[in-house]
């Protein structure tokens, strides 16, 4: 319980009642992992804080902590404070999971205990400031579960590896890997006619936060109407209706857009169909690529 | 579906450069900076929990960050995920729903349609024939019952390929002779068919047939030449003679010149095939209302019977295609539409008649020393015709009888007369043995021979 101190007394905005702070408490089981319900209410503070508005009335602070993950967020948060039985019960769930999860990153057995043990480490926090530990479980909020949580985590910390190896390459490595050669990496569509990216532009703008997000899971990450659906949380069905829904209404935009500008219809069309040239970095496909080789150590 | 213009696509990944922090080397600073939700937001993203407004903004970001959107996807485990499609961007990118959800919709819109059409279209025709339940005249139905064909000569039995196409031919044969049939009897034929009362006599006698017809297993042993004759009728054919049940065993029937008579046919030894299929029908008729037994116990005579009960029953059911077919079933439930007075000639070659609805039948005297073959009626109009040429025509249902000698110019007919076809009382067409039709167009007063 060497952090305990430091999650009580850190400042907080909302004040959980103790009836509900006992309540939520005794429903997290914290009893098994040591946390008092004073140090658990203080964790819930902390969460709260960190999402809820200044604003947000008791009813809504009750409603948000009810529908937290309280259970694992006890556990992950005891773990940070090094709690021996915590640990034990966290092993148990979600080592496999966690090694399981790596293996779907890279490839092979090593590498995907390296990434899982590179992450465990992080967990169990090796870092030291002002004499504690930190732990990354500590940043835990409870907001999803604790294996969807680890997974990002772990997802995360396969990205920044992949970002650290890529400076550290040489320059004999980057000879080897045509590095030279590679064209300009600024924007293809800077080239083609200045009406028709301004149109496009202003039609991708008018589209909603949602809109964008399947647009670019299905066109720039080629996932799977499935995976899109999956992602977005409706039917496969409805977002299939979706991508044609707004391909279509791009297309007509764009479409518009460029006969308000003086192009005929026909101009128009083949100058929305103007090939451009993929030239940009595509970070996911060179990360697929990277699976196929071995991480470096 | 056309997809995203590639400006759009290209515009769309360029987007994330657009607010690229300087200095980074490739793509947005690492994940502890604030440009990106942390794990908690995407994992509740993931798991949709998050709130309109968390959402809203986390869309946002993953919109345009490629990174956060690979490690949203990654964070729902892989069993959630539903069976991938094969790589490859035709098989991806097309989109099967539109086309499965409308063609459902058509085929639910199109067997509701047939439905609806086919239960309207019995209904009418229950409404017609349940006013016809108490017909005028009890005779009145066309009957033509002929049983068995004169002796020929034996001969080995045909192969197997040559039966059928000795069938194919007939059936060839009898389509043109029926279309002959039809353009001779000329206007007078097809209003027999749109006259309301022709309509119901060919009801009555679809009803008639229908409960006379084989099992599916001789439906389907004799399959190609019923599909083809049913092609034909439904082509307009207007045969107004109908097949009777014939209490006499198949045992009783004379098999061995039969299947001579059929093997004779199949070697050419006969001018046309037409006579063939009309014999077959008419065998048929005497056979078919009995009851069917094991094929081993009844060799050839009960096959070829039964084969050609099927061939008479599609006959008639076949003069009203639709009606055909329905009244196959409301004669296979009820028998209230049987005529009373049904006709057959006997394995002895004698006129039979059956005022039971044919549970049992009594011997006619027509004439002495005539081998009958055939047997047909239309109301009180019996016909009645067999070996040597002989035809004989009762106007008052077989209490008397008239020999009609069929004679144009110095020709007279004295082949076997193996079947008879009335389109109307008056319309009598008579076929020899020879495969050559005669036609009467006045109750048998002066005839013609179609060439």
């Amino acid at each position: 319980m060497s952090g305990s101190q430091e999650t009580a007394t850190r400042p907080t905005q909302f004040e959980i009642p103790d009836l509900l702070a006992a309540k939520l408490h005794r429903e997290a089981g914290a009893d098994r992992f040591g946390l008092t319900t004073q140090v658990f209410a203080g964790i819930l503070q902390e969460v709260a804080s960190k999402y809820l508005p200044a604003t947000a009335s008791t009813s809504e602070l009750t409603d948000f902590l009810n529908h937290l993950r309280l259970e694992e967020l006890a556990l992950a948060r005891a773990c940070a404070l090094g709690s021996e039985a915590a640990w034990d019960i966290f092993l148990t769930r979600y080592r496999e999971k966690l090694f399981g999860a790596a293996h779907t990153l890279v490839q092979g057995d090593a590498n995907a205990r390296e990434l899982a043990d590179s992450l465990y480490a992080d967990l169990y926090g090796t870092r030291a400031a002002d004499g504690w530990r930190i732990s990354k479980l500590n940043s835990f909020t409870g907001r999803g579960s604790l294996e969807g949580w680890l997974r990002a985590v772990l997802a995360q910390e396969y990205v920044n590896r992949f970002r650290r190896e890529q400076r550290l390459v040489s320059l004999e490595e980057q000879t080897d890997a045509g590095v030279q050669f590679e064209a300009d990496t600024q924007d293809p569509s800077q080239a083609i006619d200045a009406r028709l990216r301004e149109v496009t532009d202003q039609t991708l703008g008018a589209l909603g936060t949602e809109d964008k997000f399947i647009l670019a899971n299905y066109y720039l990450d080629d996932r799977t109407l499935a995976e899109t659906a999956r992602l977005v949380g409706v039917h496969e069905s409805t977002i299939s209706r979706k991508v044609e829904k707004i391909t279509a209404s791009v297309r007509k935009a764009i479409l518009s857009g460029l006969m308000k500008r003086g192009m005929s219809r026909a101009e128009a069309e083949q100058t929305m169909e103007v090939e451009v040239t993929e030239l940009a970095v595509d970070v996911r496909r060179r990360l697929m690529q990277e699976k196929g080789r071995p991480s470096v150590p | 579906m056309r997809g995203l213009p590639k400006i759009a696509i290209a515009r769309l990944k360029a987007k994330p450069d657009e607010g690229k922090p300087t200095g980074a080397l490739t793509g947005p600073p690492p994940f502890q900076g604030e440009a990106h939700p942390d794990a908690n937001l995407l994992t509740a993203f993931a798991e949709r929990t998050l709130t309109e407004r968390e959402r809203a903004s986390v869309l946002k970001h993953l919109g345009q960050c490629a990174e956060c959107r690979e490690v949203a996807a990654f964070i729902v485990p892989a069993d959630a995920l539903m069976e991938k499609p094969a790589h490859g961007v035709a098989g991806r990118r097309w989109n099967p729903w539109p086309v499965l959800r409308w063609g459902a919709l058509a085929a639910v819109l199109g067997t509701v349609t047939l439905v609806v059409v086919l239960r309207s279209g019995r209904w009418q025709q229950n409404q017609e024939i349940s006013k016809s339940t108490t017909p005028p005249n009890p005779v009145g139905n066309v009957t033509m019952a002929p049983q068995t064909v004169a002796p020929l000569p034996s001969v080995p039995p045909p192969t197997e390929t040559a039966k059928t196409k000795t069938q194919a031919d007939a059936l060839q044969s009898y389509s043109n002779s029926e279309a002959e049939l039809k353009k001779a009897a000329g206007p007078q034929q097809d209003a027999s068919l749109q006259n309301p009362s022709g309509r119901l006599q060919a009801q009555q006698h679809a009803t008639v047939m229908a409960s006379l017809r084989p099992p599916p297993a001789l439906q389907t042993e004799n399959g190609p030449a019923v599909s083809a004759r049913q092609e034909q009728s439904q082509g307009g054919k207007a045969l107004s003679a109908v097949a009777l049940p014939a209490p006499a065993p198949p045992a009783a029937a004379p098999a061995p010149p039969l299947a001579a008579s059929d093997e004779a046919e199949k070697k050419g030894t006969e001018p046309a095939a037409a006579p063939q299929v009309f014999r077959s029908t008419t065998q048929s008729i005497a056979v078919s209302a009995e009851p069917l037994e094991p094929e081993a116990a009844q060799p050839s005579t009960a096959k070829t019977a039964r084969r050609g009960g099927a061939s008479a029953a599609m006959d008639v059911a076949a003069q009203t295609p639709m009606l055909g077919m329905d009244a196959s079933v409301r004669g296979m439930k009820s028998k209230a539409n049987t005529p009373a007075v049904l006709w057959n000639v006997s394995s002895e070659g004698k006129i039979e008649r059956s005022t039971d609805r044919g549970k049992s039948f009594q011997p006619i005297a027509v004439a002495d020393n005539v081998n009958f073959q055939t047997v047909a009626s239309a109301g009180n109009d019996v016909w009645a015709a067999g070996a040597g040429g002989s035809l004989f025509h009762s106007v008052d249902a077989g209490a008397n009888w008239t020999r009609v000698t069929i004679t144009s110019g110095k020709t007279t007919v004295t082949e076997t007369i193996t079947a008879i076809l009335l389109s109307t009382p008056q319309h009598v067409t008579v076929i020899t043995s020879s495969g050559s039709q005669w036609i009467s167009q006045d109750s048998g007063q002066h005839w013609q021979k179609q060439p």
